[in-house]
């Protein structure tokens, strides 16, 4: 950053025009409801957003307008009006960003390219094994789209979602530089790693079976994890975040055809809850420590993971604050290229320290348990961290061959020939209904610790093998050229956190009402949909007004449900009976965008 | 010169049973081995402080304490916060809290001794609105508790801490006032000019009756 004059955020944005990806995820909610109720100075927004096939973009818009409690504070604040505001602020256009140019039509490109001044890249997938071929196209061409749009335009500058988590195998402190090796230290030319990766995505299934499309699928999934490893990744979002950092350096840059894009990376760490905007312990979907806490509750009690490894969080609104003042320096031309939105390089806290929180959290949380068993014993049990590679007496697997055998000898023991005929007579179905109840227990845990083994394997990565230290000077020199209003609203808040307070008061009450419930196949709490009416026509639809009656967009359709249940199903490998959030932007592992 | 009361948290105020303040953070610690053996330690120092009542009280102060080495910091702040709420509220005695509220009304400096945690005492200091809490403080390093008290221990206060207490504040003893009720707060109460017992256990029952300081005896519940 050069020392110039005090950035003021309001005035940089003043009459610019913005265009956010990835909506209907998590941060994006978040990001357009801050940026709408916090800087009216903005001409327009800009949002992009994929139809379902049983909703357009417009009435997906509406549903979270509506009904998400990232807009809460915009509906208590405008009430009937809010059709109204968003109407002279919000644009959203129907598109994909795994399309060319996100899928907008030669006219409404034509139309953007004179007005937008930045485009907000948020849209990602960040299931942690996710289909390569999906990864691909929303995580490495969708960056590529972006960039390809914000060359067309004539000034827009592209601020790109990514993750502290790129640095993949690199250990402790991370730079905030675009790395131009692999993460193990060898060479790689990102184009050419693309169409690696693509020859990877094409593998097809034999035919068009489900289980045979699962079978291709699986295939993907495992050459692509393969060769995240072989490069030093920790799994394929992570591959894929990556890879698009490479690309974007090139792909931005002038040639014949096109001008050069001014490219600002940010890269949160893991987003969590919510401080206070759009208000405390907001969260959304099934994210990393959503999983891990469910688990914190139950009797399960020994994770694998080093105390002293850090431990990095960051409030989601901690995040939008930052991409805010971000998008503002890089619309003034004073950005770094890469921010890293993480607490560990300022405010650090450890593995050890946010198991023991959640101990505690977990503890006060039960202390007023209707549950006696919650009450009187749960609450006692306290989770230890133990190390990943030596079996310990409760370790998942262990326990999971205990189950296996004892399940086994059950089968074998016939009931009716072991007791003498007459006593065989009077208590042997007794018996065999308690043998068959005993045997259903010991399959249920067989495939429940299967299941523990799996999540841990996901996240060991994360919580035990790699300890990383992500600098994050950049954030923190542009918040001190911030004027002193812009600082108050959209300045660096990581290093004010007090991790106690944050995991106690904030993260648990909010994992405990937003996401947990996803994890126990109950629905968490939405907020009462209002009616709403946005004024203007959508691009290209001539109809004009849209209402939105309470409940009116608030499904989801059968395809998004069935996307939902396979992601879950697939890749938490916890018992879940509801879906997660929407496409780009949902959730396991809200690493980054 | 100020006057002050002096006010001992364990007995006057709050009722308290025969278990050593350190047992309730060490039946919650962490790992299930450490409640069990640290919980020895803590028995120990009950055992040392019974034996040798005179002398050892700081000594097995200590020791009870130590006991609490390698706890987080987070979870002495939580366990401290649950001892308030669950158990100090709970046993607070309404005429002690008469008596502090009187002093305040005639002017008298409130002060709260404990052997307790700070940690524990503050919000009750601040419900009555003490001036001062003297109560004993863990050192903490590294975000875990190394077990050791920093000084003043606060175990049997001497006539010596009081007058340094005294001259520290510009309070005059002879005016002030002092409410003990066990053994180890006899040496604090002959130090200021109104002692008075409360509750006493045996010693300083015996102590009271040989000075001819008040004994006040009530079971109103706060």
């Amino acid at each position: 950053m050069s020392a110039r004059s005090p950035l003021s955020v309001p005035e940089v944005m003043a009459g610019r025009e913005l265009l956010v990806t990835g909506v209907t995820g998590f941060l994006a909610k978040v990001l357009v409801a801050q940026l709408l109720i916090d800087l009216p100075q903005i001409q327009r927004i800009h949002v992009l957003i994929r139809a379902s096939r049983e909703h357009d973009a417009e009435a997906r818009f509406l549903r979270i307008a509506a009904r998400s409690p990232a807009f809460r504070p915009l509906r208590e604040r405008f009430g009937a009006d809010l059709g109204a505001f968003l109407g002279a602020r919000i644009e959203i256009h129907e598109g994909d960003v795994s399309e060319p140019l996100f899928g907008l039509g030669e006219h409404t490109v034509r139309m953007l390219a004179p007005r937008l001044d930045a485009i907000i890249h948020v849209a990602g997938l960040t299931d942690f094994a996710p289909d390569p071929r999906r990864a691909l196209e929303v995580n490495v061409e969708g960056a590529i789209h972006a960039a390809d749009l914000a060359a067309r335009c004539e000034r827009a500058v592209l601020v790109h979602t990514s993750t502290c988590f790129v640095t993949g195998l690199r250990q402790g402190h991370i730079p905030e530089e675009v790395a131009l090796t692999t993460p193990r230290g060898k060479a790689w030319d990102p184009e050419a790693e693309l169409a690696h990766l693509q020859a990877l995505a094409c593998h097809e299934a034999d035919s068009e079976s489900h289980s045979a499309q699962r079978e291709a699928r699986d295939v993907r999934i495992g050459a692509a994890t393969a060769r995240a490893e072989l490069l030093g990744f920790t799994n394929i979002y992570t591959y894929t975040k990556g890879l698009a950092e490479g690309i974007l350096l090139s792909r931005c840059k002038a040639d014949e055809r096109r001008r050069e894009v001014s490219l600002t990376i940010v890269r949160p760490a893991i987003i969590e809850c919510a401080e206070r905007f759009p208000f405390k312990g907001w969260n959304e979907g099934i994210n990393t420590t959503g999983p891990l806490l469910w688990l914190c509750k139950s009797f399960f009690r020994h994770f694998p993971s080093k105390d002293d490894n850090h431990f990095d969080l960051i409030p989601v609104d901690a995040v939008t604050r930052s991409m805010i003042a971000i998008t503002a320096a890089a619309i003034a031309g004073r950005s770094d290229r890469v921010y890293q939105i993480g607490t560990s390089g300022s405010n650090p806290h450890t593995m050890g320290r946010g198991f023991e929180l959640v101990n505690l959290a977990v503890r006060k949380d039960m202390a007023t348990s209707e549950k006696k068993r919650e009450r009187l014993v749960q609450r006692f049990f306290d989770n230890v961290t133990v190390p990943a590679d030596v079996e310990h007496a409760f370790s998942p697997n262990r326990l999971k061959r205990l189950a296996r055998g004892l399940k086994q000898t059950l089968e074998s023991v016939q009931v009716g020939q072991m007791l003498p005929r007459g006593l065989s007579r009077s208590v042997g179905p007794a018996l065999d209904r308690v043998k068959g109840n005993a045997e259903m227990f010991l399959e249920g845990a067989d495939r429940q610790l299967g299941r523990v083994q799996r999540l841990f394997d996901i996240y060991r990565p994360f919580i035990h093998d790699n300890d990383w230290v992500f600098e994050n000077g950049h954030i923190r020199a542009l918040d001190k050229v911030l004027d002193d209003d812009s600082r108050e609203r959209f300045g660096w808040v990581g290093d004010a956190i007090d991790w106690r307070v944050y995991w106690i008061d904030v993260l648990y009450p909010g994992l405990n009402t937003w996401c947990l419930p996803l994890l126990e196949g109950k629905e968490p709490p939405d907020d009462p949909a209002i009616p709403l009416v946005i004024l203007p026509p959508m691009v290209g639809d001539e109809e004009g007004v849209t209402v939105l009656d309470a409940g009116d967009g608030d499904e989801k359709s059968d395809e998004e449900r069935a996307e939902d249940r396979e992601y879950l199903d697939t890749t938490h490998e916890i018992p879940v009976g509801h879906d997660a959030d929407e496409d780009e932007g949902r959730d396991l592992g809200e690493m980054g965008a | 010169m100020q006057k002050a009361a002096f006010f001992k948290v364990e007995g006057p105020l709050v009722r308290t049973g025969p278990v050593p303040p350190a047992t309730y953070y060490v039946l919650n610690q962490r790992e299930f081995k450490a409640r069990v053996s640290r919980l020895s330690g803590v028995l120990a120092a009950a055992g040392l402080s019974l034996a040798s009542p005179l002398g050892e009280a700081q000594t097995a102060t200590r020791l009870a304490w130590s006991n609490l080495r390698g706890m987080s910091e987070d979870r002495l702040h939580v366990l401290s916060e649950e001892l308030y709420e669950r158990q100090l509220l709970k046993a607070l005695r309404a005429p002690g809290v008469e008596l502090v509220e009187g002093a305040k009304r005639d002017g008298y400096v409130v002060v709260l001794i404990t052997e307790l945690l700070d940690l524990a005492v503050a919000p009750l200091a601040k419900r009555l609105g003490a001036d001062h809490l003297v109560a004993n403080r863990m050192e903490v390093k590294d975000g875990k508790a190394t077990g050791r008290l920093l000084d003043p221990i606060v175990a049997q206060l001497s006539g010596q801490w009081a007058n340094a207490f005294a001259k520290e504040h510009d309070i005059d003893l002879a005016q002030s006032l002092a409410y003990g009720a066990s053994g180890g707060d006899a040496l604090l109460l002959s130090a200021v000019g109104n002692p008075c017992v409360v509750h006493p256990d045996w010693r300083l029952r015996k102590i009271a009756k040989d000075h001819h300081w008040p004994i006040v005896e009530s079971e109103a519940r706060g």
